[in-house]
């Protein structure tokens, strides 16, 4: 199974640094924003993780997002690295995201809905490059990189919804498609021009819940629950695959937090989408802001697959000033 | 129309379309923080309508950036905060998303209260030092809404502003801040009686919140439950700091009413002086509903805590 492309296990055993990430973020001018976030995974080469403007200004509550960053499609897609309670990304992600996630040069357009709750639609094109292990199947990535038959297109509708002062639901709608790259698992491919498969599509959904009181006297506790599943499809009447995860952490006390995460791959199942389970569980320990203590361990298996464990102490930590925490 | 032109009045379209707002209809302006909203309605009086972000009884550093906060501030003429990077962790991502050209910084509407005030406590220590020393805020202290010169500085920044959005308003803005300042000229007084006893008392607090406060009724701060900003307090400098306080005669310890008050009951237990856990902010119990409520219930919490 294709690991992540920040995911930390390339190195086997002993130690490594699974991510440096540099970040900016500044107004621009009274019209933008922009951000720039690089990273350097597993010591092995610089990537642009993030680089993109995002407008502050324009009328009918649009926005315009353009550079290179990742879709609002789906939530572990969302997050950086550093944003998980967990060190490796979810099973389903490089097998059908792409092993960088769903990311890539494009531009977004999104829309606050004027409704009473928080309702926003987001619509995105992305140029998106075969995967760099060609030995993966990537759901996107296939074909010339510039023409319009040849971009993905995303769709997501984002609604929160405030069940009650401590208890949050935040629900995504996600449709995705684009040029599947033409390259069956364990066949070797070679020019990017020979890649272009049939017309690929991913539709799911994620959730996130949160429960956590608005006043600390009371307790430090707090719960979230995160599950997202899709399915993908081809053009050409090739199998439907899906994957999908469910996860959940629990603050234990004001710096210690406990995860739990289920994979499931293959359901269905079919030739590029194997069945796999993998159960993980970490332990957090945040002595500041600014710093993380993680114990991580995962239990990967399968019908007709030998079981693994994998096993990993992580430290993270951040310089400079203070993260904001999105919801 | 050239296309650079047409992309120029769409961004002007949106900042007309931004300000927009009939002369009758109320300022609409989100505040951080209770107090501030409260402070807000006391200039602004019927002209506007206000909301506030977070509740009296939550930790203003860490409030849940929930989307369903994105609603207010999408619709507000002017966004009042704290500043000095109390709302950081929280404030700037709602903001962006709020696609309200109105409250973005630099815009009229964008209002940092902290700009009304003398600010404490700006670290003179080489930036890449500061975070050794815990999650201080290297602008200065931001938890200064309390003392009623410092009140008085938001109010006057506030008519000001609100003077520059609604121009129609401004004598009701100026008439607004003249009866606020006449008001607390007078409980300003009798605050300061009522915490005479107060002066020149040793206390130690929970984080480094009260230092304002202490200046304003002359106590000392000679502690911190916290070691550092931000960082929890451990076996060993609470063992050194219930010495210290046993040493310097400590009175009262003094802790925000949103934090777990066990510790710093134990601290003051053993440390042979009172604990007192006073509200912070407008909104901290339900019978605080105003500025003055909230500087009533401080005062009377520290003195009946001798």
């Amino acid at each position: 199974m294709p690991p992540a492309g920040d995911d930390p296990s390339v190195s086997r055993e002993g130690f490594t640094l699974q991510e440096i990430e540099i970040a900016a973020q500044s107004a621009i001018d009274p019209y933008f924003e922009g951000a720039v976030f690089l990273t350097i995974p597993n010591l092995a080469g610089l990537e642009v993780e993030e680089a993109y403007l995002v407008t502050t200004s324009l009328p009918f509550n649009l926005q315009l997002k353009g550079g290179t960053f990742r879709s609002q499609f789906g939530r572990n897609n969302t997050m950086h690295l550093h944003m998980q309670y967990f060190t490796r990304r979810p099973l389903m992600t490089s097998l059908l995201f792409g092993e960088d996630g769903l990311r890539g040069p494009g531009a977004q357009a999104s829309v606050l809905l004027p409704l009473p709750w928080f309702a926003t639609l987001y619509a995105e094109a992305f140029s998106l490059t075969p995967p760099g292990d060609l030995a993966g199947v990537a759901t996107f990535g296939g074909g010339e990189r510039l023409t319009p038959d040849n971009l993905t297109y995303t769709a997501v509708l984002e609604q929160f919804f405030e069940l009650a002062e401590s208890h949050s639901l935040l629900v995504g709608l996600n449709f995705a498609t684009g040029r599947s790259v033409d390259c069956p698992l364990g066949v070797p491919c070679v020019a990017p021009a020979a890649m272009e498969g049939p017309r690929s599509y991913l539709y799911g959904g994620d959730v996130y819940y949160k429960w956590k009181p608005a006043n600390v006297a009371q307790s430090y506790a707090s719960f979230q629950w995160t599950t997202e599943f899709y399915v993908r499809t081809l053009a050409d009447g090739g199998p439907s695959e899906g994957a999908g995860y469910s996860e959940a952490v629990v603050q234990i006390a004001r710096r210690f937090y406990l995860g739990g995460r289920f994979d499931l791959t293959g359901l269905p199942s079919g030739p590029n989408v194997p069945r796999r389970y993998g159960g993980a569980g970490s332990l957090t320990f945040a002595p500041s802001e600014f710093s993380r203590v993680r114990l991580y361990g995962q239990e990967l298996g399968g019908p007709g697959v030998q079981s693994t464990t994998v096993g990993f102490l992580q430290v993270e930590y951040s310089m400079g000033a203070h993260g904001a925490h999105p919801f | 129309m050239r296309f650079g032109s047409k992309l120029t009045a769409l961004f002007l379209a949106g900042a007309c379309l931004g300000s927009a707002r009939s002369a009758s209809a109320k300022l609409r302006v989100v505040a951080s923080i209770e107090t501030l909203a409260d402070l807000c309605r006391e200039v602004g009086g019927d002209r506007i309508e206000v909301t506030s972000l977070s509740h009296g009884y939550q930790d203003p550093h860490f409030v849940e950036a929930k989307p369903s906060l994105v609603l207010s501030l999408n619709r507000a003429d002017a966004l009042v905060y704290v500043g000095l990077d109390l709302e950081i962790g929280w404030l700037p991502p709602l903001v962006q998303q709020s696609r309200n050209p109105r409250i973005q910084r630099g815009a009229p509407g964008n209002v940092d209260a902290s700009t009304g005030i003398k600010v404490e406590d700006v670290p003179n220590i080489p930036a890449d030092q500061l975070r050794a020393l815990g999650d201080i805020h290297p602008l200065g202290n931001p938890h200064y809404w309390i003392p009623p010169k410092n009140a008085r500085g938001i109010a006057r920044v506030l008519a000001q502003r609100f003077s520059e959005l609604d121009t129609a308003g401004t004598t009701a803005y100026q008439a607004g801040l003249a009866a606020f300042e006449h008001r607390l000229d007078a409980k300003e007084k009798d605050w300061e009686k009522t915490a005479a006893p107060l002066r020149g008392i040793n206390v130690v607090t929970y984080h480094k919140s009260w230092s304002y406060v202490a200046e304003w009724l002359q106590m000392r701060e000679i502690g911190y439950i916290e070691p550092k900003p931000g960082i929890p307090p451990t076996g060993n400098h609470t063992a050194q700091l219930i010495e210290l306080m046993r040493k310097s005669n400590v009175k009262l310890v003094i802790v925000e009413s949103f934090y777990p008050s066990s510790l710093a009951k134990f601290v003051a237990d053993n440390g042979h002086a009172r604990l007192v856990s006073a509200p912070s902010d407008v909104g901290a119990t339900p019978a605080i509903k105003t500025y003055f409520d909230l500087v009533d219930a401080v005062v009377r919490a520290l003195v009946s805590g001798l």
